[in-house]
């Protein structure tokens, strides 16, 4: 059953991601790609990645969605104004398609070569793991590894997060022309159910935070739920961005800030960088992952709402001024 | 235990297929809401109801429920939006097929257009 | 127990096919809203397809990957209820007033 299960289940990821591609209506293909990212969470679930199924129902099948109907809206608002051409969302390709199937086939070759011929691994990593997790400071394996054994790539990560919303705030002064954008207009059920998912949201986005010490979750999964809550709220109406736009920025750094100093600041006991000492690894990593997830739910939050202002809301408003 | 737990799920799943055959084969997008919500919400209740047996604690039972409540308070307010937004959408411009949806627009509890149009 | 494990990942099976058949609405569905409607209906199936296999895997911790879909699927109907503008047709006349 489960066997049958997978197979369907792999097809069925195939399927949409030809769907994603094959699409001539932009949106259309957007909203393959949620599906897309939902299939792949079970995916995930069926590849015992509990951690990184969490991951990708929250950004994946959330997060990204959003950004990507946004990324629509503003595409197809800009090509009605700008040029009245009837097919805006044609883009049949007109390049020969031997090289792209080429090129998959040849990929596939490799890979298929490269699991069939894998070298034998020399140390096993798992057991190092299962070895050491004691003095991790962690339960959760996964935790252990991101936040202490190799926090060398998590600290980069969030330096990475952090460039890549630092010049998408670069970008939007040069894409600007801030047309007056209507107050939305007020939606009753909409900030009812604000209102009480709100709460629910942080509530959850703590509880993975902290789950994440003994089992799946961690900071990216309890910052992508924090992000979600921001951008429900700025969706429903109430703008956060320009409420506490400074305090946001400082947010934005805080968990890289806070990461490196700690990093740095072990070495004045004359530690290696990035290590933690005895008995306060679990306490430090708590405490930078909370950091972590205030960061990165306002890097997120930020890719959102740092787009060019939204032309087509302002022709939406006039075509209903006009009944 | 186990018979009712089988009956429930089988019942959960049951709603699953009607409402994707609902979504599927209705003509109009009111109907398509009614069939998702409806009968959707009621399939992960079973479905919720037919698991909690095998919950491992009550916090676990617990946050199955809240997971149902969720899902329910959720997908009423996005069917509402939705209803809305189509609503709005046909009023103003061309309905998307040749079939009249107005008998649809009654026969949908949930819109409420009230004071919905009055600040636009 | 084998037994229950396969039961619950029969289950969850079908609520496979279920999604999969959605699909069928996302390709085909007249207007963008119908897509959407499919997307929720995806989100909901996802839920219980996680609630299913946790049972079916014996993984409690699936049922945290439920509840964080649960809490976020609606979000992407919400931004495309907001930031969406109808685009068909006759829209393209009417912006140009607006300055």
């Amino acid at each position: 059953m489960n066997l049958a299960f997978d197979i369907v289940l792999g097809l069925a990821l195939l399927l949409t991601a030809l769907g994603v591609f094959s699409s001539k209506d932009l949106f259309r293909a957007v909203v393959m790609f949620i599906a897309f990212g939902l299939l792949l969470a079970l995916v995930w679930v069926r590849l015992d990645a509990p951690d990184l199924a969490l991951a990708e129902a929250a950004i994946g099948a959330g997060l990204t969605g959003v950004l990507m109907i946004d990324a629509v809206a503003h595409l197809s608002a800009n090509t009605l104004q700008n040029d009245q051409r009837d097919d805006q969302y044609d883009h049949s390709p007109k390049r020969p398609l031997w090289l792209p199937v080429i090129s998959c086939v040849g990929l596939f070759v490799l890979l298929l070569g490269a699991i069939r011929f894998r070298p034998e691994a020399s140390v096993s990593l798992p057991d190092m793991v299962r070895d050491n997790i004691a003095e991790s400071g962690v339960e959760h394996p996964i935790t252990a590894v991101l936040l202490n054994f190799r926090s060398y790539d998590t600290l980069l990560e969030i330096a990475v997060l952090l460039v890549a919303v630092v010049v998408a705030m670069a970008l939007k002064p040069a894409a600007e022309d801030r047309v007056h954008q209507p107050p939305p207009a007020h939606d009753p059920i909409l900030h009812g159910l604000t209102a009480r998912l709100l709460p629910a949201m942080l509530l959850v986005g703590m509880y993975v935070l902290w789950a994440g010490s003994y089992m799946p979750g961690g900071a990216f999964q309890g910052g992508a739920i924090l992000a979600a809550a921001l951008v429900f709220l700025q969706l429903a109406g109430f703008a956060v961005d320009r409420y506490a736009a400074s305090l946001l920025r400082l947010g934005l750094a805080l968990g890289f800030l806070v990461f490196l100093t700690v990093a740095v600041s072990v070495m004045i006991g004359g530690r290696p960088f990035l290590t933690y000492p005895e008995g306060f690894a679990g306490q430090l990593i708590f405490f930078i992952e909370a950091m972590l997830t205030l960061s990165i739910g306002l890097i997120l939050f930020s890719l959102f709402s740092q787009n060019p202002p939204h032309s087509g809301a302002v022709g939406h408003q006039g075509a209903n001024h006009d009944q | 235990m186990i018979y009712v737990q089988i009956l429930l799920v089988s019942l959960g799943c049951l709603f699953f297929i009607v409402g994707t055959l609902g979504l599927l084969r209705f003509d109009d997008a009111y109907s398509r809401i009614h069939a998702i919500t409806k009968a959707d919400n009621l399939g992960l209740g079973l479905l919720v109801l037919g698991i909690l047996p095998s919950a491992l604690s009550v916090p676990q039972g617990l946050k199955l429920i809240l997971i149902w409540v969720l899902v329910l308070a959720a997908s009423a307010t996005a069917s509402y939006l939705i209803a809305h937004y189509i609503k709005q959408h046909q009023l103003s411009k061309l309905p998307h097929g040749a079939r009249p949806d107005t008998t649809a627009d009654g026969q949908d509890a949930e819109p409420d257009p009230t004071n919905e149009r009055g600040p636009q | 127990m084998i037994e229950a494990h396969t039961a619950w990942y029969l289950a969850s099976f079908v609520l496979l096919l279920t999604l999969i058949a959605g699909l069928l609405r996302i390709w085909h569905g007249p207007n963008p809203a119908d897509r959407m409607l499919a997307a929720q209906l995806f989100g909901t199936t996802g839920v219980g397809i996680l609630l299913t296999l946790a049972q079916a895997m014996q993984m409690p911790a699936l049922n945290d990957v439920a509840l964080v879909l649960a809490l976020l699927a609606t979000i992407a109907m919400v931004a495309f209820v907001k930031r969406m503008s109808p685009q068909q047709g006759p829209t393209k006349s009417q912006p140009e007033d607006q300055p």
